[in-house]
């Protein structure tokens, strides 16, 4: 069951028994570790065993950091402009664009980049599943094919590499402009 | 029911969705005797409360009104209806309360 952050959602989802899917589209993603936390003790005291969390967040694959800001920023900009008229935000600048980046909730750089950050938030929340919604607004289509293809090529075997070694705050790798603090 | 005899700024938050709990934990950690009431039951809300705002307490929304020296209504905009439209009516003039807009989406 997809939730968006409702406690009530969480815990709807554990009374059905249902897995859980976090959809996280903003901020440090640490700050759904209490709703993972909820959810376990809600399956607890509903008398399911522990069942699989998986977590949706946007991103963006290019062959270096700095090629997939560029490519990503302004359709990231577009997108977060209407979000902003419509539901009262503030409006999208590239100060928060780079802050989502560096500990937020945008998976998007180069692939070791990309996947030094999922590798790290699988661990951080305890994730069986990552669904990364690519390319955020109107990118153009071959500019998504090639991040799907870095992505399926690079980035994926490359989760599993860092997975099965032992966890990696991506704070402590300084050389990725992606994945620092 | 726990007691209100702290002499402390009581924060009653009446919502105990994303935004009350939030606001509950924030609350808790500056100190403040938090209370939190969610709509139905107490004891539909304990588990969250528990979970993410310990420290603050799960009561029903009429206590809040009736012990919140200070009461944030953390209720989205189209269930704000569902309050009681004497909610109020039970709550001492001399004490204040704040509105807060929860999410607009429908």
């Amino acid at each position: 069951m997809g939730v968006g952050g409702s406690p009530q959602s969480v815990i709807r989802a554990a009374r059905y028994g249902l897995p859980l899917m976090l959809a996280v589209i903003g901020g440090p993603p640490i700050r759904f570790a209490p709703l993972v936390d909820l959810y376990k003790r809600a399956l607890d005291k509903y008398g399911y065993p522990q069942l699989r969390i998986g977590m949706h967040s946007h991103g963006y694959v290019a062959q270096t950091d700095q090629e997939a800001a560029e490519i990503q920023w302004p359709h990231w900009a577009h997108i977060y402009e209407g979000a902003a008229a419509e539901r009262g935000w503030a409006r999208p600048s590239m100060d928060r664009f780079q802050a989502e980046i560096d500990e937020g909730s945008l998976y998007l750089g180069s692939p070791e980049t990309v996947a030094t950050k999922i590798a790290w938030v699988i661990g951080l929340l305890g994730l069986s599943r990552f669904d990364l919604a690519y390319a955020t607004g109107r990118v153009p289509h071959e500019q998504k094919m090639a991040t799907i293809e870095l992505y399926g090529r690079e980035v994926i075997p490359r989760v599993r590499e860092l997975l099965a070694e032992p966890p990696v705050d991506p704070a402590s790798v300084g050389t990725h402009a992606g994945a620092g603090t | 029911m726990p007691s209100y005899e702290a002499t402390d700024l009581r924060l009653g938050v009446v919502g105990a969705g994303k935004i009350g709990t939030a606001i509950a934990r924030a609350a808790v950690a500056g100190g403040y005797d938090v209370a939190i009431s969610g709509s139905g039951d107490v004891e539909r809300i304990e588990l969250i409360v528990e979970v993410l705002a310990p420290g603050a307490r799960a009561v029903t929304t009429d206590d809040i009104v009736r012990h919140g020296d200070l009461i944030v209504l953390a209720v989205p905009m189209h269930r704000f209806r569902e309050l009681p439209g004497d909610l109020f009516a039970r709550h001492d003039p001399r004490r204040r309360h704040e509105l807060l807009g929860g999410d607009r989406r429908p």
